[in-house]
């Protein structure tokens, strides 16, 4: 028992491996993105914005949008590329063939897109608040909450990405997946304004947008950095991801046992 | 063209339920609703200005949706192989953007009108030319179709579609007059408004405003329209170049 268990890690922990020589391939290119995205948000966020009038407090909730936006495009990406690799037969399939269960399968695809897109959205988030923190008059940075909510964020968005591209073929994916899951999602969310502002304006949309997971992953994150009078409890939005990252590896071994029918 | 057209007719109702009502529903709901009412105040005119950039968003993603057939062509199909045999690249290149902006184009007619109906008084149409509107639009469609067929045509896969529109797409809508017009731009920091002067999409978001609102602030019809055809003549010639030296055509 002990002896397959410690098998199946270090099988894990070879493709990891793999995973992460290949990811540090890109390095370079991924501080590029890092430094483009952190400008136009600095600018756009910090100058522009309150210019045309928005209040300075919203300066940092913005910021922690474009994140969870950058995100959402980083998995979304990374979940073409192992849906492309699944149809043309590539990697994907080998790696069925080895010792280890589809959970641990699964696993490792969440640790590998989990930590690619922290490599481009914390450098990102960092970069424009050690830019911005004059601007940011609402700063209340609690690190480990941080850390701990930015886990969970990561692994819902990931593990909802990796579900969405094991469920569709390749071809709706590609052509729907943005206009049909995933703006919904970010438009139908406080992406663009704290849940604050939006209660303020109206409670009833502010209640309404508290169904949607992306809402919670936004706000969590805001809690955690920035402060509000009025937000979603962060207990509440924790247990909101929890339950979406419950039904997010439902949805995989759903969705891979439909399209790969592993043993 | 006529096969193009065929080739999208399974998909025309996908095309239009994705990009003539949920993406222009989403952005008039967040950005010329919530965004509008929640950050920036109540002024209807002051609103207007800003939310009316937002059209570069549907822009961008429907001649990007588009364009994409043609790398994934030239990865999987090679299609285009056959195509050369019995066409100048100047002429396929040309086809595949102009029905690209073709319809783009009668994709994007709707958004304005529609926001009308939903935004209502909230979205201020009273000094509304709709005629050099349709004539932006139209210029606009062609110059982004050029734009990403030349895209498609320099980058080497399609797993560089993220750095795409995080390096160029995202800056280039974000900073190209999306919620400010230049001249606000101009105000906060003269280099960067300068700077701005490079970037296409601020004559499409200025021209748009100025069809719209209308008045001195934003550049003149003519500006926007003869800036727009420069870009569309130099991304065609981009286009091209790119797409020969990828087919190896002499």
């Amino acid at each position: 028992m002990t002896q397959t268990f410690l098998q199946r890690v270090q099988i894990l922990s070879v493709m990891l491996r793999r995973d992460f020589a290949v990811m540090g391939t890109s390095v370079r290119s991924s501080l590029i993105d890092c430094t483009i995205q952190a400008l136009v948000m600095v600018f756009l966020q910090g100058y522009l914005f309150p210019y045309m009038g928005m209040p300075p407090i919203y300066i940092g909730a913005l910021c922690i949008g474009s994140v969870v936006l950058f995100l959402l495009m980083q998995n979304s990406n990374m979940s073409f590329r192992m849906q492309s690799d699944i149809l043309y037969g590539g990697f994907t399939r080998y790696q069925l063939t080895l010792p280890l269960p589809k959970n641990w399968f699964l696993a490792r695809y969440v640790i590998r897109f989990a930590v690619q897109s922290s490599c481009i959205s914390l450098p990102t988030l960092v970069l424009s608040f050690i830019i911005l923190h004059n601007r940011i008059p609402n700063l209340a940075v609690r690190p480990i909450l941080f850390l701990f909510m930015y886990l969970l964020v990561l692994i819902a968005v990931a593990s909802f990405l990796i579900a969405l591209g094991l469920w569709h073929d390749f071809a709706w994916l590609r052509a729907n997946v943005w206009r049909r899951r995933l703006d919904p999602l970010l438009m139908l969310s406080t992406f663009t304004c704290s849940w604050q502002a939006v209660y303020a304006f109206s409670p009833k949309i502010a209640l309404l947008l508290l169904c949607n997971p992306l809402t919670h992953a936004v706000e969590s994150l805001r809690s955690s950095l920035l402060y509000f009078e009025k937000a979603p409890s962060l207990w509440l939005s924790a247990a909101v991801l929890v339950v979406t990252i419950g039904l997010n590896c439902y949805g995989m071994k759903r969705g891979l046992m439909r399209r790969l029918d592993p043993v | 063209m006529r096969r193009d057209a065929l080739l999208l007719r399974p998909m025309l109702v996908r095309y239009i339920i994705n990009n003539v009502l949920i993406l222009p529903l989403l952005v008039i709901f967040n950005d010329g609703y919530i965004m509008q009412m929640v950050l920036f105040g109540t002024n209807a005119q002051l609103n207007t200005m800003r939310f009316v950039g937002s059209l570069l968003l549907p822009l961008l993603v429907l001649t990007f949706t588009l364009a994409t057939t043609l790398l994934y062509d030239f990865e999987y199909n090679r299609f285009v192989d056959y195509q050369i045999i019995v066409l100048d690249p100047a002429w396929v290149v040309l086809e595949r953007i102009v029905f690209n902006a073709l319809f783009t184009f009668i994709m994007m007619v709707p958004f304005y009108p529609l926001c009308k109906i939903l935004l209502g008084a909230k979205f201020v149409t009273t000094q509304t030319s709709w005629l050099l509107l349709l004539a932006i639009l139209l210029l606009a469609s062609l110059m982004a179709s050029a734009y990403h067929i030349a895209a498609m045509c320099i980058l080497p896969s399609s797993s560089m579609f993220i750095r795409l529109w995080a390096r160029v797409n995202a800056p280039l809508f974000l900073l190209g007059g999306f919620v400010a017009p230049w001249a606000v731009v101009y105000e906060i920091c003269p280099a960067v408004a300068y700077a701005l002067l490079l970037n296409p999409f601020m004559y499409v978001s200025e021209g748009i405003r100025q069809a719209i609102i209308g008045g001195t602030m934003f550049f003149s019809a003519w500006v926007c329209m003869s800036a727009l055809i420069l870009f569309y003549a130099l991304f065609y010639g981009a286009a091209l170049w790119f797409f020969k030296k990828r087919m190896d055509h002499n």
